[in-house]
C-alpha cells in the first residue's frame, strides 16, 4: 500500500499543499511514496443539524459544533488506482471468500437479512411446520401456539401458509383451502374435482382424508392441491 | 465584564430551554452563561456511554435528574457485535447513586444492565420514576423486583425488545399494594406468566394506567377483566390473541374494547386468530399506531383489519399484507406517516407472499404524510424509486432491505444507484437511509452529492472501491453514524477523511478490506478518536499489516480508550507502533 501521509495544521484553508510531510517523518524515509494528485478537502463547520436520534423511533437533539480543521493522514486524487491488477471490489471478494461467516445450521450469512433477535425467534418457531413452544414454564405444560403447514397448490407459483388450528375437520380445511386458493388465482369456484395430499413425518405423500383427522394433524407436515380438471 | 443581566433572570430563562442544542449553544456564549447552564441541566443524552464518562458527566452536570444512553453499536441487533462487547452500566449507576441522589429517570439502549445495577438503582434514588431498558440485557426477574419492591414513586417501566433472563412471573407480586402510581409498564419481552390476580390488582389501583403491554403468556380470555379495570389506557399491547373459538369469549371482548375510548395504539397480536379480529371494531377508528408485526395473520382478514383504521399515523406489519393490503391501505390512512413491513420468511429461498415494489409505490401515492420507511422485499426497480421519490419528497427516513444481497432492479438489470440517487436527490430532508440491492460507487457519488442533512447510513454488500465510502466522508456534511458491512472500502479512503471521524458520533465497518496497518495509523494519529478492532481470529499483531480486520469501530471520545474491553478488542492508540516490513 503506498501512502503519502499529509497532517496540515488546524487552518482555515483547506488543504490545497503538496507534499507537506507530517511530523512522522522518520517513518515517511522507510515508506515508499508516491506522488499523488492531492484532493481537496474542505471541512466546513460540522453542525449536526438533527433534533433526531434515528436509531430507531428515538428523536433527540444532540449537537456538536466542530471547529474547521483540514486533517487527512492520506492525500489522495479519489482515483481509482489504475496500477493495481484486482479492482477493489476483486481484491475484496477474494479476502472474503472464506471468511465470509455463514452460518453453518441455515447457511445464512450472519445478521442477514438485518431483523432482530425478537423477529428471527417468532419466525424459527413459526416456520416449523407444526411448532410447539413452552409458553408456561412454572406448570411446563407444552401449549401449542401455532401449527402453520405450507400449502401448494399445483400450477400456482406461490405457496400459502395456513394455520391449522383453526380447523377441525378435513371437511372445513378442505373449503378454506379452495377459498384461498380462489381468492388469490381467479379460479373460478366450480365443482372442479381437488386431490389434496399431504407429507407426513416419514417424509411420504398421502392422500388428506385416509386417517382420522387427530392422527393428521399430528402428522402432516406440508400439503399440496391438485387439481383434476375433467 | 460586568453585565446587568442577573443570574437568576438567565436560570429562569433557560428554564424554558429543552432541547440540548440549545442549551450546548448557550454554554458557548461565555464563561458565566456556561456554569450557569451545567447547574441547571437537568437531562442528559449521551449517544455513546464511551464517548465520555461518568464521571466527566457528573463533574460538568452536577444537578441531573434523567439520564439517557446508549451502548452498543447499532449492528448488535444483527449479532453481528460479539457477546462480552461492553456496554455496561454499572459504573454509570454506581457513580450516579453517589453524585445524583434525585435522579429520577434512566434510559438505556443496547447496555448490558446487571440485577446489581438495578437494585442500586431502586435502592440510591428516592424519587426515581421512569425506567426504559431498550434491547438491553444482563439483567433477571429477579432484578425486576427490585424495582418493584423499593420504588414507590415509579412511573414507567418499560423493557423493550430486552432479553431478560426469566426465572418467574412472580416479580410483579412485589410491587405492594400501596404502590398506585403506575403510568406505562410495558413486560411484552418477558416469556413467564405472571400471577393474573397480581396483575388484575396492579391494574384496578393505578388510576393513571396509560400504557399496558402484556406479554404472549397472557391470554386472551382474561384480557377483558384489564381492560374493564383500566378503560383509560391509551395503548394497549395484548398478549397472544388467540383462544379457542367461542362466542362468549369474543362477546366479552368486544365488550370490553368497546370502553377503552381513549386507545390510540395497539399491539401484541401474537398468534393472532382472525376469527377474533373484529372484535376490535370499536376502537379501530381512532387508532393512531397499530403494531401488527408479531400477527401472522394474512389477507384479507388483515386487509379488512387495516382499511378501518382511518386514523392511523403509523403502521407496522408483515408482508402478509401484500401488495393489494398496501394499496387498500393507501386508500383508507390518509394520516399515515411511518411503514415498516417485515418480512414472514426471510430465510425462504422463494417468495412467499404477493410483495413486491407495487405495494410501497402505492403507499406512496396514496399518503401523503408518509416520511418513514422501513421495507423488506424481494424485487426493486429504479423506476419505483424513482416513483417514490418523485411522490415523497418528504421522506425523513427511508430504510429498504432486498432480501437477497446485490440484486439488480429485476426489469433492465442494472443496478439500483439512480433509483436510490432520485430519492436522495429529491427528499432534501432525509436523515436516515438505509441501502440494498446491486449498487456501484455511483450512488455513493449521488448520496455525497445530495444527502446534505442525512445523519445515519446503513450499508451492506455495496460499492465498488474506496471511491464510493470517500464520496460519502466528504460529501455528507450532517452524517453522524456511518455503519458498513461486506463493502470493498479499504483504507485509502478512512486515511483520506480521517477528520471527519471526530465530527460523527461513530464509525462500523465489518468485513471490508481495512488493513491493520490502516487502523494502527488511525489510532495513532487521532488520539480523540477510539479505533477499536474487533477480531475473533486472534490478535491482530499475529498476522501481516496489510491483512484486513474482521471489524473495526471508530468513535469519537473525550473519554480516552476503553478499559472494559472483551479478548478480542483491540483499541488503536499512541502506543501502537507501525512497523514496515
Amino acid at each position: 500500500m503506498e501512502l503519502e501521509l499529509g497532517l496540515s495544521l488546524p487552518n482555515h484553508n483547506p488543504i490545497m499543499m503538496k507534499g507537506l510531510l507530517d511530523l512522522n517523518c522518520s517513518s515517511d524515509n522507510e515508506m515508499e511514496l508516491k506522488r499523488n494528485k492531492f484532493h481537496k478537502n474542505n471541512y466546513k463547520k460540522q453542525t449536526f443539524l438533527g433534533d433526531h436520534d434515528d436509531d430507531d423511533d428515538d428523536e433527540h437533539g444532540n449537537v456538536e459544533v466542530e471547529s474547521n480543521k483540514s486533517l487527512s493522514l492520506f492525500l489522495w486524487s479519489g482515483q481509482p488506482n489504475d496500477e493495481e491488477d484486482d479492482s477493489p471490489r476483486e481484491k475484496w471478494r477474494k479476502l472474503h471468500l472464506n471468511d465470509r461467516e455463514i452460518d453453518e445450521e441455515n447457511h445464512e450469512i450472519v445478521g442477514w437479512p438485518p431483523i432482530n433477535s425478537w423477529r428471527r425467534e417468532l419466525l424459527h418457531h413459526h416456520h416449523q411446520g407444526g411448532g410447539w413452544m413452552v409458553v408456561n414454564h412454572r406448570r411446563g405444560e407444552r401449549l401449542r401456539n401455532s401449527m402453520y403447514v405450507k400449502v401448494k397448490m399445483e400450477g400456482v407459483a406461490i405457496g400459502r401458509k395456513i394455520d391449522l388450528r383453526l380447523y377441525n375437520s378435513y371437511h372445513t380445511l378442505t373449503n378454506a383451502l379452495i377459498e384461498m386458493f380462489a381468492k388469490y388465482n381467479g379460479i373460478g369456484r366450480k365443482k372442479v374435482d381437488y386431490t389434496i395430499l399431504y407429507q407426513d413425518k416419514e417424509g411420504d405423500w398421502m392422500l388428506a382424508g385416509d386417517v382420522p383427522w387427530e392422527a393428521f394433524i399430528e402428522s402432516v407436515q406440508r400439503m399440496e392441491i391438485l387439481r383434476n380438471e375433467k | 465584564m460586568g453585565y446587568s443581566f442577573p443570574e437568576e433572570a438567565l436560570e429562569h430563562v433557560l428554564w424554558f430551554l429543552s432541547s440540548d442544542r440549545d442549551r450546548n449553544s448557550v454554554s458557548l456564549v461565555c464563561k458565566s452563561w456556561y456554569e450557569i447552564e451545567r447547574w441547571c441541566r437537568r437531562r442528559v443524552f449521551v449517544g455513546n456511554c464511551y464517548a465520555v464518562t461518568p464521571e466527566i458527566v457528573i463533574r460538568r452536570f452536577p444537578e441531573v435528574r434523567a439520564l439517557e444512553m446508549k451502548g452498543k453499536p447499532h449492528f448488535a441487533d444483527f449479532n453481528l457485535v460479539p457477546e462480552g462487547w461492553g456496554a455496561y452500566v454499572y459504573p454509570w449507576i454506581s457513580a450516579m447513586s453517589v453524585a445524583y441522589p434525585w435522579l429520577e429517570e434512566i434510559k438505556l439502549k443496547r447496555m448490558v444492565v446487571t440485577d446489581e445495577s438495578l437494585e442500586l438503582i431502586s435502592k440510591s434514588f428516592k424519587n426515581f420514576r421512569v425506567l426504559v431498558l431498550s434491547s438491553c440485557e444482563g439483567f433477571t426477574t429477579d432484578g425486576l423486583a427490585s424495582i418493584a419492591a423499593n420504588c414507590s414513586n415509579l412511573r414507567e417501566l418499560d423493557l423493550r425488545e430486552s432479553e431478560v433472563e426469566d426465572l418467574s412471573g412472580h416479580w410483579l407480586s412485589h410491587f405492594p399494594d400501596s404502590y398506585t402510581s403506575l403510568v406505562s409498564l410495558n413486560m411484552s419481552c418477558l416469556g413467564s406468566e405472571v400471577s393474573f390476580s397480581a396483575l388484575e390488582r396492579l391494574v384496578a389501583r393505578c388510576p393513571n394506567l396509560r400504557t399496558l403491554r402484556l406479554n404472549r403468556a397472557v391470554p386472551l380470555e382474561k384480557l377483558p377483566n384489564l381492560l374493564r379495570r383500566a378503560p383509560q389506557l391509551v395503548e394497549l399491547g395484548t398478549g397472544a390473541y388467540s383462544a379457542e373459538i367461542r362466542s362468549d369469549i369474543y362477546s366479552n371482548l368486544a365488550e370490553a374494547f368497546s370502553f377503552c375510548k381513549q386507545l390510540k395504539g395497539l399491539s401484541g397480536f401474537w398468534d393472532a386468530v382472525p376469527a377474533y379480529l373484529p372484535a376490535m371494531n370499536s376502537v379501530c377508528s381512532g387508532l393512531t399506531s397499530l403494531n401488527l408485526s408479531y400477527a401472522t395473520i394474512q389477507c384479507p382478514d388483515l386487509t379488512k383489519l387495516v382499511s378501518q383504521c382511518h386514523s392511523l399515523q403509523r403502521l407496522w406489519v408483515l408482508d402478509y399484507i401484500e401488495d393489494s393490503g398496501l394499496e387498500a391501505l393507501s386508500a383508507s390512512c390518509k394520516d399515515l406517516q411511518e411503514l415498516r413491513v417485515f418480512p414472514s420468511d426471510p430465510f425462504g429461498a422463494e417468495p412467499n407472499v404477493f410483495l413486491t415494489e407495487q405495494g410501497l409505490v402505492s403507499v406512496s401515492e396514496g399518503c401523503p404524510k408518509l416520511q418513514s420507511v422501513l421495507y423488506f422485499c424481494r424485487q426493486m426497480t429504479n423506476a419505483a424509486l424513482i416513483t417514490i421519490a418523485k411522490n415523497r419528497p418528504n421522506m425523513i427516513r427511508f430504510r429498504l432491505c432486498i432480501i437477497e444481497p446485490q440484486v439488480p432492479d429485476y426489469l433492465t438489470l442494472e443496478p439500483l444507484d439512480t433509483g436510490f440517487g432520485a430519492i436522495v436527490k429529491s427528499c432534501k430532508e432525509l436523515r436516515r437511509l438505509s441501502m440494498s440491492g446491486l449498487l456501484t460507487d455511483r450512488v455513493f457519488d449521488y448520496i455525497g452529492t445530495h444527502a446534505k442533512k442525512l445523519e445515519m447510513l446503513s450499508i451492506a454488500f455495496a460499492g465498488d472501491s474506496d471511491l464510493g465510502l470517500h464520496h460519502v466522508l466528504s460529501g455528507c456534511d450532517s452524517l453522524r453514524k456511518l455503519e458498513i458491512r461486506d463493502c470493498p472500502f479499504g483504507d485509502k479512503a478512512l486515511l483520506a477523511n480521517a477528520a471527519k471521524l471526530e465530527t460523527m458520533r461513530s464509525l462500523w465497518m465489518s468485513s471490508c478490506s481495512v488493513s491493520y496497518g490502516a487502523c494502527k495509523l488511525l489510532g495513532q494519529k487521532m488520539p480523540r478518536l477510539n479505533v477499536e478492532v474487533i477480531d475473533e481470529r486472534g490478535p491482530p499483531d499475529s498476522r501481516p499489516e496489510s491483512c484486513p480486520v474482521e471489524k473495526l469501530y471508530v468513535y469519537r471520545t473525550v473519554g480516552g480508550r476503553r478499559i472494559d474491553m472483551p479478548g478480542y478488542v483491540w483499541t488503536m492508540d499512541e502506543d501502537s507502533t507501525i512497523e514496515f516490513s
